[in-house]
């Protein structure tokens, strides 16, 4: 056993936190004469350092997800779900959510193509909520960061508020708020390619690079701020705001973190930097968790499938969720970290 | 008014083109309709290339992931940027052109 979390320690460290790295910067950093004990050599140690190992966790996942995920697309989904029923069908639904390829552009025609095989709202809504918010890619980057505990409860959780969250938009009846032309989309059984190993390879790098040019802007910006707030903002600010002694942090965290667009690679950096300030873990991954589950562009592309009620209703649900695994989290947090 | 009726117009244009891409206005569905004119410059056909972005007709060909890409009102592709020559590759299988 003690062998066995030996060599975890040493994954979780050495290959997902990518520690060398780290050290190795900092040497190259002292040699030119930059201490990264000093403001400003600590700046670009973090910088330098979290910039690479998160584009080398980002090429790789990336890579493997969208293989992955090439055995999962839509119209299969689709058919899976159409077999289960009740909770069953929404605990699935969430679960594919997290490896059926999705972007926000193509919600409205996985809701119709959802809604017009007879799939009921509330599974189709656990898929909405557990897709962005949860994703294979999000478990390991956790991990690197945060631990395999952390990571593992993360995106468990997730998978409950999409779960819980799927059956409220169910129970409350909200047929009637779904725009027209949805409920009335015409089904129509889409063909299922079944790609070559070349193919699923070809795919998995294009995702890949399109992922990496899409994302590295937000990189450098999370990482930025990151630093920034590594080095320069004072301990007592952070916790102030996000540590234990506010109580209303959680609140403040996904209210900030709800409008915001980014990815979770963007929002990884800033996370690590408040946590390392004293911020709560609770507090840290319900800002996380908003930033990547909600954000304008998504609601404004969804607002034109659902009536503001639905849409409402789909936001505060979300936020109640997102508020209470920050409580639990905090609550937990001596216990987990 | 005006402006739906420009609307509309543009679209029943768009509807009858052979080749059309489905896509929600985004992006990446702006990025294919520019891979496909390449591609049919490259096959020396006239680049004229639809772009329905109305939800109802989408989801009329059965597709759940935009961009998509219909060949004589079969779908060839969907939830991919093409790149010219793979969209070319395409075009010719659907039109048995090889």
């Amino acid at each position: 056993m003690e062998m066995l979390a030996a060599v975890w320690q040493f994954f979780q460290e050495q290959i997902l936190g990518m520690q060398w790295l780290n050290r190795l910067i900092g040497q190259g950093l002292s040699s030119i004469g930059l201490d990264p004990a000093s403001r400003w050599g600590g700046s670009l140690q973090f910088f330098l350092y979290d910039v690479i190992k998160i584009v080398i966790l980002l090429c790789t996942l990336i890579f493997i997800i969208s293989y992955i995920q090439s055995y999962f697309p839509p119209e299969r989904s689709r058919r899976i779900l159409g077999r289960f029923h009740g909770i069953w069908a929404n605990i699935l639904s969430a679960l594919l959510g997290t490896v059926t390829p999705f972007c926000s552009c193509s919600s409205i025609p996985l809701f119709m193509g959802f809604t017009s095989a007879g799939l009921p709202l509330g599974v189709t809504f656990s898929f909405l909520i557990s897709s962005p918010m949860v994703d294979l890619g999000s478990l390991v980057l956790l991990m690197s960061i945060f631990g395999a505990k952390v990571a593992v409860l993360y995106v468990l959780i997730g998978l409950v508020i999409a779960v819980i969250g799927g059956t409220v938009i169910e129970k409350l009846g909200m047929e009637q708020y779904v725009e027209d032309f949805v409920l009335h989309a015409p089904f129509q059984e889409g063909e299922e390619e079944q790609p070559s190993r070349r193919q699923r390879l070809l795919y998995a790098r294009d995702q890949m690079l399109a992922t990496f040019r899409k994302v590295f802007p937000f990189i450098l910006l999370g990482v930025a701020i990151g630093a920034v707030i590594h080095n320069w903002l004072p301990e007592e600010w952070i916790e102030l705001v996000l540590g234990s002694n506010n109580p209303f942090g959680v609140i403040l965290a996904t209210l900030v973190g709800v409008p915001m667009y980014a990815d979770i690679f963007g929002t990884i950096p800033v996370a690590e930097a408040l946590l390392f300030k004293g911020a709560q873990l609770g507090t840290i991954l319900a800002f996380m968790m908003a930033v990547t589950t909600l954000s304008l562009p998504s609601l404004i592309m969804l607002r034109k499938a659902v009536k503001p009620k639905l849409l409402a209703v789909f936001i505060g649900v979300c936020i109640v969720g997102i508020v209470l695994v920050g409580y639990l989290f905090n609550a937990m947090q001596y216990l987990i970290l | 008014m005006g402006l739906f009726g420009k609307k509309r117009a543009e679209q029943t244009g768009e509807e009858s083109a052979a080749i059309k891409v489905l896509g929600s206005g985004c992006a990446k569905c702006n990025q294919l309709e520019e891979s496909v004119k390449t591609a049919l410059t490259q096959l020396g056909l006239e680049p004229e290339v639809g772009h329905i972005r109305d939800f109802s007709r989408i989801a009329e060909y059965g597709v759940m992931t935009t961009p998509a890409l219909v060949v004589d009102e079969k779908v060839v592709s969907s939830g991919r940027v093409l790149k010219p020559e793979e969209a070319a590759a395409l075009i010719r299988k659907a039109r048995g052109m090889e």
